[in-house]
């Protein structure tokens, strides 16, 4: 399947398709970051529950295009596993992909940045690709 | 900000027998993979709650080293991919083949432990804390 734009109009559509990531595993990310802001990005690689494959096990690519912030933590506490799912929002001209929601409710952007593992860029994309629990660049 | 977690023995450690139940916070609303029991309690549980609802997210189970081992999930995961015809209910399970490493009990092949199908004391809530999701829903 080919890369396709995550937008407003169907973000929740498509994250619905795979169960909001509950469950998931975060297996890969990379993040590059260039001198023009704009062409920074992050890939976060996921193993998801797919609705559309009977509820199979696949992989999907987000990718985060013009990186603008971002958080990570990885140690004594850890988001590998999405126990809280996958929360996407739009807020001051960026789209947040939220992996380790702080709330389940969340009421703005700041709720967003309290995560322990976001990124947020100027527009975001998605691909299913096959499952694989160690996956190749 | 803080989530708010209580904290307390298995039934039938020694050690946790001697320990009151604690109330413990840690920050944000991160997954502890390892806890460090700085004069606490090994074989415990804690439970994760939303710090905006108040309501449980998650159990968090820990062995005697301070690895965590088990999940019960107090929020509705979606379909089962080892049964399609089932969902993974509030107060269903996972358990960690590697201590400490909650990935190894998701992703395909892992199991999907029905609510009532572990140890009571996994499920278990501290007094006055309701689930995210009503338990079986």
């Amino acid at each position: 399947m080919s890369e396709s734009p995550l937008t407003q109009a169907d973000a929740e559509r498509v994250i619905e398709r795979f169960y909001r990531c509950n469950d998931g595993v975060i297996r890969r990310v990379d993040l590059v970051f260039e001198p023009n802001r704009d062409d920074s990005s992050a890939t976060i690689v996921c193993s998801v529950k797919d609705d559309a494959a009977g509820a199979e096990w696949v992989n999907v690519i987000f990718r985060v295009h013009g990186l603008r912030e971002l958080a990570m933590t990885e140690g004594r506490v850890s988001y590998r596993v999405l126990s809280d799912g996958l929360t996407v929002g739009w807020f001051e001209g960026l789209v947040f992909l939220d992996f380790g929601p702080y709330t389940s409710e969340p009421d703005g952007v700041g709720d967003f940045r309290r995560s322990g593992c976001f990124f947020a860029g100027l527009s975001a994309t998605w691909e299913v690709v096959p499952y694989a629990e160690s996956p190749q660049r | 900000m803080t989530g708010a977690c209580a904290r307390r023995g298995i039934p039938g450690s020694r050690r946790a027998a001697r320990q009151p139940a604690l109330a413990y916070r840690w920050s944000s609303a991160g997954r502890l993979a390892r806890i460090d029991y700085p004069g606490g309690t090994p074989n415990s549980v804690y439970t994760h709650t939303d710090p905006k609802t108040g309501k449980a997210k998650q159990n968090a189970v820990y062995d005697r080293d301070g690895n965590v081992v088990a999940h019960v999930d107090f929020k509705n995961h979606g379909k089962d991919p080892k049964d399609p015809t089932k969902m993974a209910v509030s107060g269903h399970g996972h358990t960690f083949s590697t201590p400490g490493d909650p990935s190894t009990g998701h992703g395909e092949g892992a199991v999907h432990h029905d609510p009532g199908t572990l140890p009571p004391s996994y499920s278990a809530l501290p007094p006055g804390v309701q689930p995210h999701t009503p338990l079986g829903q």
